[in-house]
């Protein structure tokens, strides 16, 4: 157990299991509790595991489907809520009895009094409104309001939704009822508009089993929606942190492949004597591996171990942080099958190879037959792949994954490959030391080309790791003006203006102008449909086109747009639109647009494109309308302005005179910003730091193979005159023009990313960062290390016989 | 290991050191290289002694002043063929160390291999590699361990004429190391070494 150790091969292979083993088992830990989370809080945000949703009731057959399942149902549609002679368009949510299957309501039982959380929606002949409508209409709980042609005793105000997916411009505030009252109130009729959801608590199982049942039963305006399919999974960040993560941690094992690939005809050369005198003195296959591959095998059991034990700890703190469970079985499971693939799959078949050849082959230093050697490269070659398939859970996520990794991995070596190439024509032109440090590299292709990928990955995602985790945001906010706005408020009424001005003066505050919002959807382009005429499938026209937009009027144009073809809307019924979102509609100017909202429908022609900069803190619309345009239309109001934090006590006061608006805090949000950025950073330093300890891995590993030679070679040039200094330069100048060729890269990457954000956010300047220098300082470590270390030099003589 | 050995080699003399396995002739050969220092007595090249030198200094007495040829050639594999036999002059600091390491490779037959690496060339070329790389520095001593050991007969023969006409045509001393009675029949004198003493 304990004799392997003493080779230096047998230490490389160790660690490498260790480091693969740890990387694999906290990329399963973070996917588990991620995943775990993840479906908590989809089922809660979703409201269900399994949603039918469609424009009409299901259809019997389909509720006789889920009869035996948890469910709810879920009618949503606009309606006028009427008290006395005031009306207010409302977003009216009708609640069958089981609502909610997930997560709880949160009510108050006054307009101010403290929220709580319910378990349940309305009683019949209730309603619970929210506190804008309440605030709008004059009403207060007690009372009753009239939808349609049933009066309702308000009983609560509504908070909170758990399955609230309302989102920031969602302002038609909210009334829930019971879906018993709903036909009684007769507003629905043939041809009504409103979304009917059949929400349902499924496990995996039952799901797949809905979905077998219903998916061909499925209306023209029905869909199924669950937490595994949601929009928010499969096409949100989540999944492509996954990709990336699971990338890394591929590059990760990968590099410990290569380390324990490069190691392990090292390691059978050490066991060849002893395996053929066992062959040579008559002992069978079957003794010679349990006697050579055996020990191996259960001394290489103390590194995984390790390696999965320390992933677990590190889980722990992963678990208490989102939340989950902390229970890791599959993961651990996995986490230790993993790296015994990887000793299967690159070291077992070179010891196995090496140990079947005839005794007299393995005195004599025979290679292995090349049919044999094709075979160990292929098995090599096919390895990843289960080990892709345990690090993503399922097939479809493997092939993105295998791709991205076979990209990565021989993408970079082949595009340095030309650049190694000229090193080594320059490299004519150098003296001895120089010459001779570039040609270990540049001779030696095979090791040098992924040795100096996954060093210049490494470094770079180490640089930029520490930089935007500790400075980018902080050097942002400083190019900010000092009195950028920091607080956005929405929600403001026609008869609010004049006293909110007010308030504003008072506090010295200055704010941004003030934009009307009128809340309607794209419909026509051309008096053609919208979904006909547009065509692009772009994300941005995904968005604009299936949710209410923010549309508002201006005589001038905001400080922060810039007009980049035809003109300002002045004249009756003009329009201009942000650049982007014109080219993804594949709008020009001239194109005209009809505009579907509470009110009447909004007519108008595209004049002039405009550039918007986002990040201007002042409010930012995709249409802007010309004066009066949008007159006829129920609208709120929005600015931004600056107050200081030393007063952020007097919001209070705005709040409690304007109780209806919302305010959004943009050091908050910015705060919250800087905690994810540093906390998603603190992980890709990790990542980083992972990478660099596989890459040095196979540093070693190429190290240990290129021993006998370097040995030779600096006894030689001993021999015929050479100083050790000339060696100990040698060896430094090779360290420097691997790690510093790294650097020099990974600052040429460092700051590619950069360019993008300099763009942006700096006024097109790059936001240099003295953290570009840490992969420098690693490679003058390492350079250092190299001159300092006494050079390696043969145990016995190179005059020997 | 080494007892009682006393040995002196003129310039232009031919010395051939026979014996077999294990009777210390890589011992004799690394001191008389000054790459390792006796316990006890002296070895001096050029009235220099190597046992008051320090490690710097013998390599450098070395590399002025003495050629090396090996059984298994010992190129570094990383350099061309030119580079090779460059290696000592670059050591040295010496000048149109490129015009002489060409002039010695087409001494040795080789001049249109220049570019060739070691594993390009076969063992008899690159033992030719080796011996240019031993002239260059028109060394005094020339220190040769079982040359044509590694080599077949006809490559073994070409080899061995070379080194015996270029030392002839330099003056240079030769010490050859050698199991093979018929090489070491080519010396001008010749000594046994056995249990760590010579005979002659």
């Amino acid at each position: 157990m304990f004799k392997p150790w003493r080779s230096p091969a047998f230490r490389v292979q160790a660690i490498a299991l260790l480091v693969a083993a740890f990387a694999m088992t906290a990329m399963l830990i973070l996917r588990d509790s991620v995943d775990q989370r993840f479906n908590q809080r989809t089922a809660v945000a979703l409201g269900a595991d399994w949603i039918l949703e469609g424009t009409r009731f299901p259809e019997p057959s389909q509720q006789q489907a889920v009869a035996d399942l948890r469910h709810a149902q879920a009618v949503s549609f606009s309606s006028v809520l009427i008290n006395n002679d005031q009306f207010l368009l409302a977003s009216i949510r009708a609640l069958s009895e089981d609502f909610p299957l997930y997560g709880e309501l949160s009510v108050s039982d006054s307009r101010f009094s403290e929220p709580y959380p319910i378990g349940h929606g309305p009683k019949s002949g209730t309603v619970w409104l929210a506190g804008q409508a309440l605030d709008r209409l004059g009403l207060k709980t007690g009372e009753f309001i009239t939808l349609g042609e049933r009066s309702f005793l308000i009983t609560k105000v509504l908070v909170q939704e758990p399955d609230q997916q309302a989102g920031f411009y969602s302002m038609n505030p909210r009334a829930l009822i019971h879906l018993a009252d709903l036909e009684s109130t007769a507003v629905l009729g043939p041809g009504s508009r409103y979304r009917h959801h059949l929400l349902v608590a499924a496990d995996d199982a039952q799901r797949t089993v809905l979905d077998k049942q219903l998916s061909d039963t499925l209306r023209s305006d029905q869909s199924i929606e669950t937490v595994g399919t949601t929009e928010l999974r499969s096409q949100g960040p989540v999944e492509q942190m996954f990709l990336w993560s699971q990338l890394a941690v591929m590059l990760v094992v990968l590099l410990c492949a290569a380390a324990i690939y490069l190691t392990a005809s090292h390691r059978a050369r050490q066991q060849q004597t002893l395996c053929a005198v066992m062959k040579t003195v008559g002992a069978r296959q079957q003794q010679i591996v349990r006697r050579l591959l055996g020990g191996d095998v259960l001394a290489l059991l103390l590194p995984i171990l390790a390696g999965v034990g320390l992933a677990v700890l590190v889980g722990w703190q992963l678990a208490a942080l989102l939340g989950a469970d902390g229970l890791f079985v599959t993961p651990v499971v996995w986490g230790l099958v993993g790296p015994v693939l990887l000793w299967l799959g690159f070291a077992a078949p070179t010891l196995w190879v090496s140990l079947s050849l005839p005794a007299t082959a393995l005195l004599s230093g025979r290679e292995a037959p090349a049919r044999l050697g094709r075979r160990v490269l292929l098995i090599a070659i096919l390895t990843p792949i289960p080990l892709a398939a345990i690090m993503t859970g399922s097939l479809a996520a493997l092939w993105p994954l295998l791709l991205l990794t076979l990209a990565v991995s021989l993408g970079l070596p082949i595009i340095l490959w030309p650049l190694v190439m000229l090193m080594d024509r320059f490299s004519a032109r150098l003296g001895l030391a120089g010459r001779l440090a570039l040609r270990r590299l540049s001779r030696r292709k095979a090791a040098t080309l992924p040795l100096l990928a996954a060093l210049i990955i490494s470094l770079s995602v180490l640089s930029l790791s520490v930089q935007t985790g500790r400075e980018l945001l902080g050097d942002w906010r400083a190019t900010l003006p000092e009195q950028a706005p920091n607080y956005f408020v929405i929600n403001l009424f026609d008869q609010d203006i004049d006293d909110f001005k007010n308030w504003l003066t008072d506090h010295n505050s200055e704010a941004q102008p003030l934009y009307p919002v009128v809340r309607a959807r794209l419909t026509e382009i051309n008096d053609q449909p919208v979904r006909d005429a547009v065509t692009k499938e772009q994300d941005r026209a995904e968005r604009a086109l299936n949710r209410d937009l923010s549309l508002t009027q201006a005589a001038r144009l905001p400080e922060s747009n810039k007009l980049t073809d035809g003109r300002w809307a002045t004249g009756q019924d003009e329009v201009t639109v942000e650049t982007k979102l014109a080219e993804s509609l594949g709008l020009e100017l001239g194109d005209s647009l009809t505009f579907t909202g509470p009110g009447p429908a909004i007519n108008a022609t595209v004049v002039g494109l405009r550039e918007v900069d986002w990040e201007s803190f002042a409010p930012n619309f995709y249409f802007i309308f010309s004066p009066d345009t949008l007159k006829a239309q129920s609208r709120t109001w929005i600015t931004s302005f600056f107050l200081p934090q030393v007063q952020q006590a007097e919001l209070g006061g705005l709040v409690q005179k304007f109780p209806q608006i919302s305010l959004l805090d943009v050091n908050a949000i910015l705060a919250t910003l800087q905690d994810i950025i540093g906390q998603a950073s603190r992980a890709a330093f990790v990542v980083g730091v992972l990478l660099l300890l596989a890459a040095l891995l196979v540093l070693m590993a190429a190290l240990l193979a290129m021993t006998d030679t370097l040995r030779r070679d600096n006894h030689l040039l001993v021999v015929i005159g050479g100083r050790r200094a000339l060696l100990r330069k040698t060896a430094a100048l090779q360290a420097f023009y691997l790690f510093g060729g790294a650097a020099l890269l990974a600052n040429l990457i460092h700051l590619a990313a950069l360019i993008p954000l300099g763009m942006r956010l700096f006024d097109s300047q790059l936001p240099l960062s003295p953290w570009l220098l840490l992969p420098w300082s690693i490679a003058a470590l390492v350079t250092l290390a190299a001159l300092l270390a006494p050079p390696l030099m043969p145990k016995a003589s190179a005059t020997s016989h | 290991m080494l007892q009682g050995i006393t040995l002196e080699v003129n310039a232009g003399d031919s010395l051939a050191i026979t014996g077999p396995s294990g009777s210390g002739k890589s011992t004799l050969l690394s001191l008389l290289a000054g790459l390792d220092v006796p316990t006890s007595g002296d070895v001096q090249l050029g009235g220099v002694s190597f046992s008051q030198a320090n490690e710097d200094e013998r390599a450098r007495l070395r590399g002025e002043q003495c050629g090396f040829v090996f059984q298994h050639f010992q190129l570094i594999n990383d350099l061309t063929a030119l580079e090779n036999v460059m290696l000592p002059l670059e050591i040295l600091n010496r000048d149109h160390r490129r015009e002489q390491a060409m002039h010695w490779l087409e001494q040795v037959g080789l001049g249109r291999r220049q570019h060739h690496f070691p594993a390009q060339l076969s063992g008899g070329e690159q033992q030719r590699v080796a011996l240019a790389r031993a002239f260059v520095v028109s060394p005094a001593l020339l220190f040769a361990d079982e040359p044509t050991g590694s080599l077949d007969f006809a490559n073994g023969e070409h080899v061995a004429d070379l080194l015996f006409s270029l030392n002839a045509e330099q003056k240079t001393a030769l010490v050859l190391v050698t199991h093979d009675p018929q090489l070491a029949a080519r010396c001008e004198r010749s000594v046994c070494l056995a249990e760590g003493r010579l005979s002659v």
